[in-house]
């Protein structure tokens, strides 16, 4: 099929996600403003970890479903797709401002339109007033869900369905002449532009401060136990269908294949190699991106598009200028691969600091400075540093840092700049796992997948850890 | 006072890790690293890695080694070192097939060199002038599920005849289908295999990416037979999985321009996999090649590698694997199992690759214009 036929066919999908995740998108906000305080915390990670679930664990364990059905296969992927949408979808939601005008004045607009008297002057109001207000709010969760549906690579890949990124793989490892290739990735760059321009005109405002963060209040929303409950079953739903449902279809013969890891001391090795690689990269990165984009919010900005191409057209971008001669030099080094991640990862952090900022209570981190405040000395002094460290930590540390950890693991499970940009020498593991679950399943590739995805995340709550209790000691 | 620290430790920790990162990627580069010989791989990690690490122990050359990405076998590598041309970093080429490794020979960027290994394969798996040596062979096979249809072949000239769409091949990109594709194209001419190849999509064949997922869905019964590798059977195999195989076999039967009708391909002398019955026609016998890059500035230790790959007790330690690869040089045959030794019986038959350079470029030119459109 050509490029441009597999193209139409990624946007077809693309819209029908997309508007299937709405209403889905839309319930679970609705479920997380009205849950109570103690329930909301697990809701939001029930949510957001299917959308962090490794993709290629996704599609390692559906694979021979697919494969097997391959008439179902495209709507396997469209369904595995939806699990990875909604959470940003509603992230999205989460931060964007209350629509303005709100729903009280949509609701006196509606009437005039009925009423007896109504014109069509009142009737264009009306429209303007939607687009302002429900239109303009629902636009950049639309639009990043929309990236993520179009930009699909693993998932597509190992379900065997079609997908411009897999055409634009096949194409490039056949040797298609790189003016070719540009000329072909017009196509793509010319679909996705117009929504790429948006949200990053939309996450630059945003970075920016020049849009109002402030996320919608309980009280512009529906409450009720309904609410709760109905949101509630579609965070379990994407939870299951996530990441239970593929470490279940794994996890059957798992013991059996750490059992084999353990006896084979070279392949700890190497896969212990490879996940010390992919985790100086991956926190390379993260971190890089991170800091890029507070200490230098117009350098970052700048860049934001360019992130938003993916990691594929970016890496096959990066492979070409860097084997230009005056490059070359550094073309063999993790600079690329390492850059080509900060570039990725950008317009990420971009939204990860606009949540941390909607959901930040000011207030109470302001009461826990002055808690903790040195120059009011007295004989409870010390307990009260220790009480106000630790609630910092709480209220602005601790989601700052797993933000950052989330950013580091993005990185951490990017396949196409690990196989296009790893140096010689140093192949992530990432790699040789993806070459292995084409072969199938068997319980050695199950047990090395589980250690290597699960190797950072423990990782990342040992230095959760760690640093809670030094600063508790340090308080 | 906490917050600045937290900053601080925000900075600090990419510093470390990239100082880490510039650890790792110089340590094999340094010291005794540095005449480490860097090897592109297009044969399986979980066979190559064993070799490679043999060769290692026995001569204490550090290894690199870049594999190719299973779904575009070989031709992501190849593309690679075109790529690299002018400043190259690979040094030996391990290719899963021959007919890449003579188009890279054909640009010029291989360096010649008859060794040991060179002098010991047979003609027909060498280069005359040493630019490359084949080993350890695969062949084409076509996989059954027992359970659905009996390993015969006049069973499976019946059941293609009618219904293909229980059948499986993978698409005939990269890899062994292609060279598969190739062989039909030399020995069928291209209208036939043009006819062939739209017959078979037409009548609803499963196309897959790769010969490992044509074997995972014969042996799963959701088809009944397909072409693949021996490799790839011989995992299924040793999985207990109720399948067996018989060599693809192809006959000369070029025909005149215009004389090509759908029909033939349903004719029992030329079946849908281009399988005629008994010993009749030449099998696909594709040899690993093993190849020094032009450029290379670790030619002794690429020379080393080189025959040390192209020996008979690498190839003995081949077919020991669960691939079952099949010497192409002398060997001692007391060594090998009942089964590698009939797959040698086969490879006998083997079609000679070496002239089929231009075919294979005809052939892929067509099929990017079938599937890149």
């Amino acid at each position: 099929m050509s490029l441009f036929a597999i193209c139409w066919w990624t946007l077809v999908r693309t819209v029908v996600l997309c508007l299937i995740a709405w209403p889905i998108c839309r319930r679970i906000e609705r479920s997380l403003h009205a849950a109570p305080h103690r329930v909301r915390p697990w809701l939001v990670v029930g949510l957001i970890a299917p959308g962090c679930f490794p993709e290629l664990l996704v599609g390692y364990a559906f694979r021979d479903l697919a494969l097997a059905s391959p008439r179902w296969a495209e709507v396997l992927c469209g369904g595995l797709l939806l699990v990875r949408m909604i959470p940003v979808g509603t992230v999205a939601l989460l931060i964007a401002p209350p629509p303005d005008p709100d729903s009280a004045a949509l609701f006196c607009r509606r009437l005039l339109v009925r009423s007896p008297t109504g014109t069509w002057r009142q009737c264009v109001e009306f429209v303007r007033c939607l687009w302002q207000g429900p239109v303009v709010r629902a636009l950049p969760a639309l639009a990043l869900m929309s990236i993520v549906a179009f930009q699909e690579f693993e998932l597509a890949a190992l379900l065997q369905t079609m997908s411009w990124t897999d055409w634009f793989v096949t194409a490039e490892r056949l040797g298609t002449e790189r003016g070719e290739m540009l000329w072909q990735s017009l196509w793509p760059l010319l679909w996705q532009t117009p929504v790429l321009l948006g949200v990053a005109r939309w996450l630059s405002l945003n970075s920016q401060g020049r849009l109002n963060v402030r996320p919608m209040q309980s009280t512009e929303l529906p409450t009720g136990r309904v609410v709760v409950w109905t949101g509630g079953i579609c965070i379990v739903v994407l939870l299951v269908a996530g990441c239970l449902v593929p470490l279940g279809m794994m996890g059957s013969r798992i013991v059996d294949g750490l059992a084999l890891l353990a006896r084979q001391r070279s392949q700890q090795l190497g896969l212990g190699r490879e996940i010390a690689i992919s985790l100086a990269v991956s926190i390379c990165a993260g971190l890089t991106a991170w800091n890029l984009s507070a200490r230098f919010p117009r350098l970052a900005t700048g860049l934001l598009p360019l992130g938003l191409f993916g990691s594929l057209l970016l890496s096959l971008g990066c492979v070409g200028l860097f084997q230009t001669s005056w490059l070359r030099p550094i073309y063999d080094t993790p600079l690329p691969w390492t850059l080509v991640l900060v570039l990725w990862l950008l317009p990420r952090a971009a939204l990860l600091r606009l949540w941390l900022q909607s959901v930040r209570p000011d207030e109470a981190i302001h009461l826990a400075e002055l808690l903790g405040d040195a120059s009011h000395p007295g004989p409870d002094s010390r307990p009260r540093r220790r009480r106000s460290s630790g609630l910092l930590w709480r209220l602005r540390d601790q989601p700052q840092f797993l933000a950052m950890s989330l950013l580091c693991f993005w990185a951490y499970c990017d396949l196409p700049t690990a196989y296009l940009l790893a140096p010689t020498g140093m192949a992530s593991g990432l790699v040789r796992l993806y070459n292995f679950m084409h072969f199938g399943r068997s319980a050695a590739l199950s047990a090395e997948a589980i250690v290597f995805f699960g190797i950072p995340v423990i990782v990342c709550f040992l230095m959760l850890l760690v640093t809670r209790q030094l600063r508790s000691w340090s308080a | 006072m906490s917050s600045s620290r937290n900053s601080r430790g925000v900075v600090l920790i990419p510093f470390i890790a990239a100082l880490m990162l510039v650890a790792l990627w110089l340590i094999p580069r340094s010291g005794s690293g540095s005449n480490s010989l860097v090897v592109y791989c297009a044969h399986d990690s979980v066979y190559a890695d064993e070799i490679l690490k043999e060769f290692e122990r026995q001569t204490g050359i550090h290894v690199q080694v870049r594999y190719d990405t299973e779904a575009t076998k070989s031709l992501g590598l190849i593309n690679l070192i075109l790529q690299e041309r002018w400043e190259p970093r690979c040094d030996v080429f391990w290719n899963n097939e021959m007919l890449g490794t003579v188009d890279l020979q054909s640009l010029g960027l291989l360096e010649p060199y008859q060794g040991s290994a060179w002098q010991r394969l047979p003609e027909k798996y060498r280069d005359p002038d040493g630019h490359w040596i084949g080993f350890g062979a695969r062949l084409r096979v076509v996989i059954f599920n027992t359970e659905q249809v009996a390993a015969d072949a006049g069973m499976l000239q019946e059941f293609l005849s009618l219904d293909t769409s229980k059948a499986a091949i993978a698409k005939p990109l990269f890899g062994t289908t292609l060279t598969h594709y190739t062989v039909l194209w030399d020995k069928w001419g291209p209208d036939r295999l043009r006819a062939w190849h739209h017959e078979l999509k037409l009548r609803g064949v499963r196309e897959v990416n790769g010969n490992g997922p044509v074997k995972d869905l014969v042996a799963g019964g959701t088809c009944y037979a397909g072409l693949t590798d021996t490799d790839d059977v011989f995992v299924a195999i040793d999985d207990k999985r109720p399948v067996d195989m018989l060599p693809v076999r192809v006959e000369s039967r070029k025909t005149p321009e215009g004389t090509i009708s759908p029909l033939d391909i349903i004719l029992p002398e030329m079946s849908p996999v281009g399988f005629t019955e008994g010993e009749q026609g030449e099998t696909i016998c594709i040899p690993n090649t093993a190849a020094i890059i032009r450029g290379t500035h670790r030619l002794e230790a690429a020379q080393k590698l080189v025959d040390f790959l192209g020996s008979a007790s690498t190839e003995i330690l081949l077919s020991r694997s669960k691939a079952r690869q099949i010497p192409l040089g002398p060997v001692d045959e007391t060594q090998l199992s009942g089964e590698v030794l009939k797959l040698k019986r086969w490879a006998e038959d083997g079609v000679d690759l070496r002239p089929l350079l231009s075919a294979r470029r005809d052939c892929l030119k067509w099929l990017k214009s079938e599937y890149l459109k």
